[in-house]
Parts: C-alpha cells; structure tokens; sequence
C-alpha cells in the first residue's frame, strides 16, 4: 500500500532548486498551500527495514538540499498521511503556524555540541565508596563548568539556546544566523576541555529544536 | 526480519564513521543523520515516533538505533494488518 511521506516545509520562492528524487527513489513533488511549500512523495508503506539506513539517507538529503537554500520545517521520518485528503487538510490546519515559524526562523540555522565523558580518560577510584562518590561529583562540576564555558563563549552568537541533558553528556542546541557556522565551530574550539571530557559538533542542521510546540507536534486527525 | 539487518549493520563501519553527502559538501555521521530524522521535527503521528524514553538516538549505539527502528516497523505491520481486518 502507499502513503504520503512529507519531507519538509518551507517559504515558497521561485529561485529554490528542489531535488527530483526522494526515498527509494520516488518522484519528489511539491503541494502550495499559499505561501506554504511541502515537499512529498508517495511511498510503500511499511519501509523495508532492509533498506532503513539507505532511507533514512535519502530523506536526510531531500530536506537538506532545500535548507541549504533556505529555512525548512522538518518532517520526521516514520510519519506518513494515509492519503491526499488527509495530507491537505493537515496543511490547511497548520499553514499558518508553519509559515509564523518559517518567518521567525529564516535567517538561522541550528548548530549543536555535545559534550560528554571520554571513558578512557577516566581511572575509577575503587579504594573505597566515598573517593568514588567524591570523583562523579567532581567529575559532574567540571562538565557543568565545561558546558557553562561553551554557552559563555558563544553567547554573542547565540540568538536561543537550549540544553539536554543525557544519559551520556550534555547537549547543547545553538540558534545560530545563517552563515556564522565557523564562528561557531571557531568558538567552542578556543574552549579548552579537561582531559576526562570530549566534544562533537555538528551542523548546520535545520532549527528543528527551536520550532513552536505547535508545530513540532500540530493537531491533526488524518495522519496514519 | 530482525536476523537480515543484523547481518547487514554488522558490515557497518563504526558508528561516527562519516559518509559524504551532497557531492561531498557536508560530512555528517550515519548516526547523526539517523537522530535527526527520527528524532527531530514535525511529529504528525506519535504512535509511529521512535522514542527510547526521551534518550537522544545519537548517544547510543547503532546497533540499538536500528534495533529500535526494526521493532517500531514491527510494530507499525502488526497495526497496519490491525487496520485492515
């Protein structure tokens, strides 16, 4: 059976090239709901698992050949509309909503840093409970003195930030204007990290961390 | 359908092994590209989401990634042969 896999939103605008191609191979095509452009294609439905990773690529590239263009509202992956009617209507209900964030959003890009332990680096201090409590707790200051660091040292580029943290380390989400990335990356290299801590940045990737809620999550009724 | 992509994600390289994407532009790793299409944006079916509760894709393994993606398609049959009953 078939469905309809949206890749992204985005303001509509005559130069923007847009791919011909998207997941295993289906023709990409464009649906306007006034200013609003959503790029889709229709899909067999359940993907193959077989070709997951080779999907999961395709989209990835599908939306980023747009956002390298111009601001884009992502779509995730494993969501799909069941049928042209349903897809219309969620995009009548949520046009305005989507263009509010596209507008905001425009002129930014999202960048991220995780910083997180580097498990070789670390000698467990066994010789007794409270000299292992007293090395996570002082282990826990400098990544928070680390991640404090990083925000300090890019808080004249950051127009909104946002912090995870995780299992394995503290991610940080960085709103950042559109052509700034090696400032960025510039940034939190002059910060120096302790030994026990290691970084990775990535970007720019679309503001996805920084939609509205009622975007990232919009209420509709014909999504399958 | 498990054992097949097992197989095949053992002849993945490591996890942050960079693929070069759009004409080699960008490199971004498999395991962020994963994160962010799974995990990132529009959410227009919560069911259908793959969410390891709240842990970012992108600090595990990914073998559990795709692990996780196998049981949600699993699952995804499973109503889909629901719905058509």
């Amino acid at each position: 059976m078939s469905r309809i896999l949206v890749y992204c939103g985005f303001c509509h605008a005559s130069n923007i090239s847009l791919p011909s191609v998207g997941v295993n191979a289906a023709p990409v095509q464009v649906a306007s709901f006034d200013n609003l452009s959503l790029l889709w294609s229709e899909v067999e439905w359940p993907f193959d698992p077989e070709r997951m990773q080779k999907s999961a690529v395709e989209f990835h590239e599908v939306i980023h050949q747009v956002f390298k263009q111009t601001a884009v509202i992502p779509f995730r992956l494993l969501s799909v509309f069941e049928d042209q009617p349903a897809f219309k209507a969620f995009a009548a209900e949520n046009r305005q909503r989507f263009l509010q964030d596209l507008s905001r959003l425009k002129d930014f890009v999202q960048m991220e840093c995780v910083i997180y332990p580097a498990p070789s680096q670390t000698q467990v201090d066994r010789s007794s409970g409270k000299a292992y409590l007293e090395q996570k707790a002082s282990a826990l200051r400098s990544s928070e003195a680390s991640v404090q660091a990083t925000q300090d040292a890019l808080a004249h580029l950051s127009r909104e930030v946002r912090v995870r943290e995780g299992k394995n380390g503290t991610r940080i989400f960085l709103l950042v204007e559109r052509g700034r990335e090696n400032d960025f990356r510039n940034a939190v290299t002059a910060v120096s990290l302790p030994s026990h801590l290691s970084r990775r940045m990535s970007g720019p990737w679309p503001a996805a961390e920084f939609l509205s809620e009622q975007v990232k999550m919009p209420q509709n009724t014909g999504a399958k | 359908m498990g054992h097949g992509l097992r197989t095949r994600l053992s002849l993945m390289p490591n996890d942050f092994e960079t693929l070069e994407t759009l004409g080699g532009e960008d490199e971004v790793s498999l395991l962020e590209i994963l994160d962010h299409v799974l995990n990132s944006g529009v959410v227009i079916h919560g069911s259908l989401v793959i969410s390891l509760a709240g842990v970012d894709l992108v600090y595990l393994g990914l073998n559990v990634v795709l692990t996780s993606v196998e049981t949600a398609l699993n699952n995804l049959q499973i109503e889909e042969k629901r719905r058509q009953k």
